[in-house]
């Protein structure tokens, strides 16, 4: 689809085969974005191995799977393309679900979620503040943020789950419009305005500029600090959007939601494509990460591949992924 | 043991099938049964090798889904036996209250759900068939008279659970309170989680040790695995001098072959309680065939499950796991 959009730099242009000249477009764009060829790859190759792996329930089953993961995948790639990382989504992710949770039977259905979404944006722009304002790379501030946060979420919650009291909360975690998990759509509508964004304002621009020459930017009149504490607080938010999205689906929440997830989410972001280095990247192609990562764990379940297994799979995909990214990707999309 | 359940089992089959099947039964060649469990201990090691045994024994084939302790996963591996359209799954839940939703959408699809060992929050009992495994209340009973035996009626005890919020962490904890409460000498000086895990069950008792000194006079944790990480740390605090040796002693609530050579040797740990898992795994297996055969099987089935202490050692199998 991005085939279209995307500049075809002399390549195909001496050919006056319409054909070839987007057979050509088409190897490029895939060169460049491999994640959709090892998408592809993968669900071809689990529907030919597992008669139930394309059915409808499935298909909706993988991609609210992907959704809860995926949700703190749209914030990281806008902080990876501005060269920042924020490891604390998964800690951010229990705390808001134990916070939207534990709090209803004292606050009803609306409050909590709001205080678990403020919480979500407080940590953001606390871990803005301290990267950009106290200068401590953000790998540093973010992985001290993980464990202390994850402490913060014992210390509220407990070690237990606890429940939600309250229906229309469960209600709304298991909506389905159709045959989609309303959770899922809610997913790639954020994923819509997060590409926007990148693509199309000031902000985005300003990303890109960022992640590519941070002085540069500064030169340019870019307010650096600024845009960089909104992008950790972007990240906070949707880290705690994806907590409370998963209480609700599953109607509980413990401090241990989320554990894990900022790898998934990382993962994703790299798959599709975005350097950590910075300055490149795009988020409909985080998007094939993120179902490609969903399709890989689900696929591999449907044809019996021990849980171990799964994981080692995942781990050589994503090494495979990156070398043939350094062995094909021309030079960085500059935003 | 097993041999007399299976015996049972087919006799039932027997006996019920001609009245219960009034549609051809599946043949057991086409029947599959789901397994969503966490592979995280030699105790669900052993699970794992008994389910498929059994499995061969009945003639069946089964999907093993290992969500690894992480209980969101549990709910996604629910979802994907769910999308497979298994006849049946056994779910060991690994978590009361967050796996439901899950449990719900596979009750929905139509497919029967065994829960085995660990049980589901009453609001979800309406999407469960049937329930087996062992009284966990009452092994965590038997490891509290155990302990209150070795320590002859009065000391101060620390109680190590496994992971919160688990059936079987939770009623083991329970029991064990509850026998060592009709003992007035006996005092429960704390109670700490470890999630199942040796490790943090060793550092967990290096830290009470730390915090209580040579006031600890015994141990009741909820499983062997347990058992021997809090006995790492005793060694070591014995070593340095500041417990005397084998005057903390341990008793657990599931016994593994490791804890059963440890108790054979005497010293600290001085009883545990039987759990084989061979019996669980096939009576959660069988229930869920008899299930799928159209029987009406009890809502609840527990299999026995003795203690033991050095005194009755050599009556006693050894675990194999």
């Amino acid at each position: 689809m991005s085939a279209v959009s995307e500049p075809i730099d002399g390549l195909g242009r001496d050919s006056t085969n319409w054909a070839a000249t987007a057979l050509t477009a088409i190897g490029l764009w895939a060169r460049r974005y491999p994640v959709w060829i090892f998408l592809a790859a993968a669900l071809v190759f689990f529907s030919l191995k597992s008669p139930h792996f394309l059915s409808v329930f499935n298909l909706s089953n993988i991609l609210l799977q992907a959704a809860f993961f995926g949700f703190l995948s749209i914030g990281l790639t806008l902080l990876i393309i501005s060269r920042n990382i924020d490891l604390t989504v998964g800690s951010v992710a229990g705390l808001a679900a134990c916070l939207a949770v534990g709090l209803q039977p004292s606050l009803g259905l609306w409050l909590p979620i709001a205080i678990g979404l403020g919480a979500g944006l407080a940590i953001g722009l606390l871990n803005g503040f301290l990267v950009e304002r106290a200068g401590i790379d953000s790998f540093i501030v973010t992985l001290a943020g993980m464990i202390g946060i994850k402490g913060l979420a014992f210390a509220f919650a407990g070690e237990e789950s606890i429940s939600a009291s309250i229906d229309l909360f469960n209600e709304l975690g298991a909506l389905r419009i159709g045959r989609i998990h309303a959770i899922a759509l809610l997913f790639l509508a954020l994923l819509a305005i997060g590409h926007y964004v990148l693509k199309h304002t000031k902000y985005g621009r300003e990303t890109y500029a960022i992640g590519g020459n941070r002085t540069a930017a500064v030169n340019a009149g870019v307010r650096v600090s600024r845009h960089v504490i909104i992008g950790f607080a972007i990240s906070g938010l949707l880290a705690a959007f994806c907590g409370i999205a998963m209480a609700a689906n599953m109607g509980a929440a413990m401090p241990a939601f989320g554990l894990g997830y900022e790898g998934w989410a990382i993962a994703a972001v790299v798959l599709g494509g975005t350097k950590l280095s910075g300055g490149s990247g795009r988020i409909v192609n985080t998007l094939g990460g993120v179902l490609l990562l969903a399709s890989l764990r689900n696929g591999l379940n449907m044809i019996h591949v021990p849980a171990y297994y799964v994981l080692v799979t995942i781990g050589g995909a994503l090494i495979l992924a990156l070398f043939f990214d350094t062995q094909f990707s021309r030079k960085p999309r500059q935003g | 043991m097993r041999n007399i359940l299976l015996t049972v089992t087919a006799l039932a089959t027997l006996v019920v099938s001609p009245l219960a099947a009034s549609a051809e039964p599946k043949p057991r060649g086409d029947i599959t049964v789901g397994l969503a469990f966490d592979l995280v201990n030699p105790w669900a090691a052993a699970y794992d090798a008994a389910f498929k045994k059994t499995a061969g024994e009945l003639g069946i084939k089964i999907v093993v889904l290992d969500s690894q302790g992480d209980v969101p996963r549990q709910s996604n591996n629910l979802r994907d036996l769910v999308a497979q359209q298994v006849d049946a799954i056994v779910l060991l839940p690994n978590n009361k209250k967050a796996v439901i939703p899950a449990v719900r959408e596979a009750h929905d699809a139509g497919i029967p759900i065994v829960l085995s060992n660990g049980r589901v929050d009453e609001s979800g009992e309406k999407y469960v068939v049937a329930w087996t495994g062992p009284d966990h209340h009452l092994t965590g009973f038997r490891s509290g008279e155990l302990l209150a035996e070795a320590l002859g009626g009065k000391g101060r005890v620390v109680i190590l659970t496994g992971t919160p919020g688990t059936e079987s962490s939770i009623e083991r904890e329970r029991g064990c309170r509850d026998a060592l409460a009709k003992h007035p000498g006996i005092e429960v000086l704390d109670s700490q989680p470890t999630d199942w895990k040796r490790e943090k069950a060793q550092t967990v008792t290096e830290a009470l040790i730390s915090r209580f000194g040579d006031k600890i006079d015994g141990i009741c944790a909820n499983d062997d695995g347990i058992s021997l990480g809090a006995l790492s740390a005793i060694d070591a605090a014995v070593v340095s001098g500041r417990v005397q040796a084998d005057h903390i002693k341990v008793t657990s609530g599931a016994a593994f072959a490791e804890g059963y050579q440890t108790i054979k040797k005497g010293g600290s740990f001085y009883g545990s309680v039987l759990m084989p898992p061979e019996q669980d795994a096939a009576l959660a297996l069988t229930t869920a065939v008899r299930i799928i055969d159209g029987e009406t099987v009890p809502k609840s089935q527990f299999y026995e499950t003795p203690a033991f202490s050095r005194a009755n050692i050599d009556q006693t199998p050894i675990p194999n796991f």
